[in-house]
């Protein structure tokens, strides 16, 4: 990844809140409404033809972030420029529209994101009306070349969701997503709802459409050995916050969050020759409505010091493509 | 040691619509006293049916048709309804996949748990029982979590819960039906830690079910891999992981994404798994494997030893020479 390389989505102090919903008697005695930060104060650039991999725990946050940055959600604060496109939040309907045409989305669970009841032909043609991509004459060409792509055989047009399984129904996910020519897909947990043998077949399908189409793709993964795969760079995020943000290889080799440290070391090792069990986390993910004071980690931190419980760090870029947001970085000495 | 289970030839039928559908198929191993035996595998290869085959949990349109089980020298196959529930949950216990809908969202944690201890016990000691399993499971403020319900409980402490329930009445041999896999990473480290320590500490032996090979590799003496229904390798950690033989535990290995592959393609395993329904000729795993020869389609390999303790179910020990 070059310094030089266009940034294709900057986001800037992002945040978004949810309202938590009141019960009556709590409405009846006007206390505050409460609300619950996902995400907060988020800042992130990905830049042309980079797979960025997001990863976190449940709650955390990413898939919000995904979801805001595709207009699914109202953020509360930041931005989030999209090139050629321009300011996204707060944006009106052509800007919208123009967005989608550049951004598009691949769900996590292929069961639930397929419209049961509309045909591969008609949820295909559906999108291309909608967008005017092309002559109607020319939709069930485009449609098979598509799906061709993905390594479907194209007599499939006239078939629903349900004469598929999972890794099928989940390339059609991806050919749905590719039939904009999108500039940036999002990717939410594309394969978590996969078998083994069928995650491997994704994440190749994946690989290779990224480098024949020299897309941009954000990555969003629990799975820190599916991201280390697949991404340039990885961001890590707790409590709505990117606690730490580097190329991949270097997060692996040398990570300096004590959250990314445990995280890594926490997914169980194949090889059972290595027993990887000296590290253990305390507690549980503190719930995003009750955020700790200071560092939002250091509940669980095993090295968390007097500041971290009053001071909340900033996130310091401690080399060049390498933040971090901790008083206390880990191997800070091997820069 | 001692084998604690015996399965042996188990063979379990579910009849959907009058179609029968061969969920385990002719299977076979045995436990050893105080061991951790994973049964591992894909969606559907068997390893939850095996599970609840052995404490006798199947949905009323399953049935064993052949085979026993043998818990002690006892066949619990051929046991009468009363007997097994003297053995079901007090000699045996269950950890299902889900502690989000395994636990009953109405009924307080202690009522949940005081259920399974003896009804000799008096209420007092009851609730004292109930309270030292909470904190043998790490859950912090054990009494006040006692008049909780399982909503206000976070998943990890939920699946703890479920753990206290299946020792609360001391089981010999622990059923744990993929424990983890609901869970978060940190979570799930917590979970099999405490999985670990506590067989450890009551000296029992344990089936963990995972589709995580590293899980399994973590915390499994012995491993068996389950394909279709049958087992199609069976070794201990080391050989199984190190030395696999059966193309299908390859397959899975090769198909987990690590740095080291990164840059190259990983090599999956093509196709998808076969219908139960009208399984292939042959061996089941021969439409999609990659050394599959003429000899694969017709006829149907059986479990072999290639070592001492590691078999695999495979008509080429290694890779077959020659062209397919």
């Amino acid at each position: 990844m070059k310094s030089e390389e266009k940034i294709l989505l900057k986001i800037e102090h992002l945040s978004t809140t949810f309202p938590i919903k009141q019960t009556i008697i709590e409405k009846v005695q006007k206390k505050p409404e409460k609300t619950v930060q996902a995400v907060s104060d988020v800042s992130l650039e990905i830049h042309e033809g980079e797979t960025l991999g997001l990863v976190g725990e449940s709650g955390c946050g990413k898939s919000t972030l995904a979801k805001t940055i595709l207009h699914l959600c109202e953020p509360t604060a930041g931005s989030i420029q999209l090139d050629g496109v321009g300011e996204l939040v707060n944006a009106n309907k052509p800007v919208v529209k123009q967005m989608y045409k550049n951004v598009q989305m691949i769900f996590q669970d292929p069961y639930s994101s397929l419209n049961p009841r509309m045909s591969i032909r008609k949820m295909f043609y559906e999108i291309m009306a909608v967008h005017h991509l092309c002559e109607k004459s020319e939709y069930e060409q485009k449609t098979k070349n598509i799906l061709d792509m993905v390594g479907m055989p194209e007599d499939i047009l006239d078939r629903r969701p349900s004469a598929f399984s999972g890794g099928q129904r989940q390339r059609i996910g991806i050919a749905r997503a590719l039939v904009m020519n999108p500039r940036l897909l999002i990717a939410d947990e594309p394969v978590s709802a996969l078998d083994m043998s069928i995650q491997a077949q994704i994440i190749n399908l994946l690989v290779e459409l990224k480098e024949k189409l020299n897309l941009t793709m954000l990555f969003i993964s629990h799975d820190l050995r599916v991201v280390q795969y697949l991404s340039d760079r990885v961001a890590v995020m707790y409590l709505g916050k990117i606690v730490e943000e580097a190329p991949a290889e270097e997060l692996f080799k040398n990570p300096r969050h004590p959250y990314t440290d445990i995280l890594i070391h926490a997914a169980p090792e194949v090889n059972p020759e290595v027993r990887s069990r000296e590290y253990m986390i305390e507690g549980e993910t503190p719930s995003p409505i009750k955020i700790p004071t200071g560092c939002r980690f250091h509940p669980r931190c095993p090295y968390a010091k007097e500041i971290c419980r009053e001071k909340e760090p900033e996130r310091k870029y401690i080399k060049e493509h390498c933040s971090v947001a901790c008083h206390f970085p880990l191997h800070i000495q091997e820069i | 040691m001692d084998e604690i289970l015996k399965v042996s030839n188990l063979k379990t039928v579910f009849y959907d619509n009058s179609r029968e559908v061969h969920a385990v198929n002719d299977v076979s191993f045995s436990i050893r006293e105080g061991e951790t035996f994973g049964l591992i595998g894909e969606s559907g290869c068997g390893k939850s049916a095996t599970c609840r085959s052995i404490i006798g949990l199947l949905k009323e349109n399953g049935k064993i048709t052949e085979g026993e089980i043998l818990y002690k020298g006892k066949n619990l196959v051929k046991m009468s309804r009363k007997e097994l529930e003297k053995i079901r949950g007090h000699e045996i216990g269950m950890i299902f996949q889900e502690p989000m809908t395994t636990l009953n969202p109405v009924v307080k944690i202690e009522t949940q748990i005081t259920e399974c201890l003896p009804k000799t016990m008096s209420r007092a000691d009851k609730k004292k029982r109930a309270e030292e399993l909470l904190k043998m499971v790490g859950i912090a403020d054990a009494g006040q979590r006692l008049s909780a319900y399982s909503y206000e409980l976070s998943g990890g402490m939920r699946q703890r819960v479920m753990i206290a329930i299946a020792l609360a009445a001391g089981p010999r041999l622990l059923l744990a039906d993929e424990p983890t896999t609901a869970l978060d990473v940190t979570i799930q480290d917590q979970i099999l830690k405490l999985l670990m320590d506590l067989k450890q500490e009551l000296k029992m032996s344990m089936i963990l079910v995972t589709h995580d090979l590293g899980v399994a590799s973590q915390t499994c003496d012995r491993i068996a891999v389950m394909y279709a229904g049958k087992i199609v390798e069976m070794s201990d950690v080391h050989a199984l992981f190190l030395n696999p033989c059966h193309p299908y535990t390859r397959g899975l290995l090769e198909s987990i994404p690590t740095i080291s592959k990164k840059g190259s393609r990983l090599i999956p395993i093509e196709g998808m798994p076969p219908n139960l329904k009208k399984l292939p000729e042959g061996c089941a795993f021969a439409p999609r494997c990659r050394f599959c020869r003429s000899i694969c389609l017709q006829q149907e390999p059986q479990l072999q030893e290639v070592e001492t303790g590691h078999f695999s179910r495979c008509h080429f020990r290694g890779e077959p020479e020659g062209e397919k």
